[in-house]
């Protein structure tokens, strides 16, 4: 006869029934694929039978040395992380303006909502060919507005700054911000509405006992709203890369994808996304153990 | 001793003092938020203005957003070009069937991870989360031979006398769903995840006096009181799908859904021409391109604009309540 079962380990074996289904996904559709994608990477293949011929770490060595634009992409694609801080301060700074109800407040979100659909790639994709016909445009009439347009347009805040004394690198990191303000932020809609839940969950009995005590607008924000939200920056500051680096624009992504599809060298483009992983692995890594100890968490 | 009028004189000037500060304070929000907007609104209205433009207008430097002449031909060229309606059902229906099957999948995931104690739940919400930052590229290219070549432990070679070539069919983004391994769905694991470990354990207990079994505490229990984060999935879900292009542009090679036909856009053929009454060598026609692309992301992101106008006041409510907070 068999033996029955105590309580615990029943709801233990359920808990492995619900969950088979992610189990079974993850064993064919994911941990299996990564290593075949590291066996591919140690192999060329023929482009008509697929047989694949062992080849060691050549495809890596490629990769570095003999590929003139994986590395170009691939620093490319790192620079884009500049943006992350940029992101990330502008969604928390909207956050706030957000945080309290006024008229029209709705309004407003609806609008910051509407960028998480606009984020979509396809989206992205034409507004990057938008610049370009502006410059038709102009180009097509009138050359003097041009002139004149791009004068404008620098108000040459360039000359400006160093003559202040700025750093030129400083001042590319702010004027790259200026132009791409756009893209900024329609990436951080979703960012946004994090941080928005976050600041709600904060109890309000706190900023009660710290107005009862006299303190400043100045000081609550940095002794309460923004200990409290910490662990949410980080995890934000962690999807705005994931975010980043899956994305179709991302230069990486579109270069390994055209090796893996459009010339079915599988070996080559495998290598090379083992490179990708394993640098966006290290980055999360180094982020999360830098601020993993600043974080506040309440007990 | 200070007279009562001084008293009060300081007290409205104190009064006064926070009005303005108010004021001010208000003023710069709102300086703020309506340059936010604005930056956010007016590409939007630029690609409309675009899409709705005529040919001649294009060297027209008075025109800008306001248009003089107004036509739907553009719109006529990129439903041409895309083969529209076609790409429109496939797209809604690829969608549509990820959706529905990676929302049961993650709530039940969820729901086992959140509910129950065993060895290994440690483990696998850790590997939840690195399956959120793997990104997709590292697992395509096999995934891409394994479908073109389907044959696990060679059932299917029993059933259908050799492997099966499941690449331009939904199986491979159903199998996916279903498991879910599809787009972002350890997200939508954690936010469910989420819910379920903080309803109370009271619940639970009288439902299981009452004499529900696990799977009846979680149809009527759980799943009701997960409304709004299902819906918060059900429409990200579907967007995130829709606007997908790694998983559909490897595993539909000859089908069409949106994000692949996008360069289709940029590919006049000969028809445009004729219609347009241009000889194919006029240089002026890759300005013209721009035009038809407004058009034709307008058409593409029309379905999800219209669902949002619908839903945008819960959409946003229920995000705002649900959060990744923890």
């Amino acid at each position: 006869m068999k033996r029955r079962l105590t309580l615990t380990q029943k709801k233990a074996l359920l808990g492995y029934v619900y969950t088979a289904p992610w189990i079974i996904g993850f064993i064919f559709l994911f941990i299996s694929p990564i290593i075949k994608t590291a066996i591919y990477s140690f192999h060329s293949f023929d482009k008509v039978t697929l047989e694949p011929t062992f080849i060691g770490w050549t495809n890596f060595r490629y990769a570095f040395t003999g590929d003139a634009k994986f590395p170009q992409v691939l620093v490319e694609s790192l620079s884009n992380l500049t943006e992350v801080p940029l992101i990330l301060i502008f969604s928390y700074f909207v956050a706030i303006l957000l945080r309290k109800d006024f008229p029209g407040s709705a309004f407003v979100k609806m609008i910051f909502f509407l960028t998480v659909i606009l984020s979509s790639d396809l989206f992205l994709r034409m507004q990057s060919s938008v610049a370009s016909v502006n410059n038709a445009q102009i180009n097509a009439s009138m050359q003097e507005t041009q002139e004149l347009f791009t004068a404008l347009q620098a108000v040459d805040l360039s000359k400006y700054f160093y003559s202040i004394g700025v750093p030129n690198e400083w001042f590319d990191f702010i004027n790259n911000a200026i132009s791409n303000i756009f893209f900024i932020m329609i990436r951080s809609g979703v960012q946004i509405f994090i941080f928005l839940a976050a600041l709600h969950n904060i109890p309000s009995s706190m900023y009660e006992a710290a107005s009862m005590e006299g303190s400043t607008a100045w000081e609550t924000f940095w002794l309460i709203t923004f200990p409290m939200t910490s662990p949410i920056i980080l995890i934000n500051c962690i999807y705005t890369i994931i975010d980043s680096f899956g994305s179709y624009l991302n230069p990486v992504v579109t270069y390994i994808n055209s090796i893996a599809f459009k010339q079915f060298e599988f070996g080559y483009s495998s290598a090379m996304s083992w490179i990708y992983f394993l640098c966006i692995a290290v980055i999360i890594a180094i982020i999360y153990l830098l601020f993993r100890k600043k974080i506040f968490y309440q007990t | 001793m200070p007279s009562i009028s001084t008293q009060l004189n300081d007290r409205t000037k104190s009064k006064i003092k926070k009005t303005a500060k108010k004021a001010a304070m208000g003023t710069i929000k709102a300086v703020f938020l309506i340059g936010f907007c604005f930056v956010i609104i007016y590409p939007v209205l630029m690609m409309i203005s675009k899409a709705f433009m005529e040919r001649r207008d294009i060297f027209d430097n008075t025109v800008i957003l306001v248009l003089k002449h107004f036509t739907l031909q553009n719109f006529e060229i990129a439903i041409m070009l895309t083969d529209f309606w076609n790409t429109l059902v496939n797209t809604l229906t690829l969608s549509a069937i990820v959706t529905v099957l990676e929302t049961v999948s993650c709530l039940v995931i969820a729901y086992g991870l959140a509910r129950f104690e065993f060895k290994l739940r440690g483990l696998i919400l850790g590997l939840v989360v690195f399956t959120i930052i793997v990104p997709p590229q590292l697992i395509l290219t096999p995934m891409y031979v394994q479908f073109s070549n389907y044959n696990p432990f060679g059932i299917m070679k029993l059933i259908f006398g050799g492997s099966l070539n499941l690449i331009d069919t939904y199986i491979p983004f159903g199998l996916l769903a279903a498991t879910g391994m599809g787009v972002k769905n350890g997200l939508f694991i954690l936010i469910f995840f989420q819910l379920f470990r903080n309803m109370p354990k009271e619940l639970e207990e009288a439902a299981h006096i009452d004499g529900a079994g696990s799977f009846a505490t979680f149809i009527k229990i759980m799943v009701p009181n997960a409304v709004t984060s299902i819906v918060t999935v059900v429409l990200f879900g579907f967007m995130w799908q829709y606007n997908d292009i790694n998983y559909s542009s490897s595993f539909l090679r000859n089908k069409n859904v949106f994000s692949s036909v996008y360069y289709n856009l940029e590919r006049f053929t000969l028809e445009v021409y004729d219609l347009l009454g241009v000889s194919q060598y006029d240089m002026t026609m890759t300005m013209y391109i721009p035009l038809v692309k407004s058009a034709g992301v307008l058409l593409f992101l029309a379905p999800l604009l219209l669902v949002f106008l619908f839903c945008q006041r819960y959409f946003v409510e229920s995000i705002e309540r649900v959060g990744i907070v923890g």
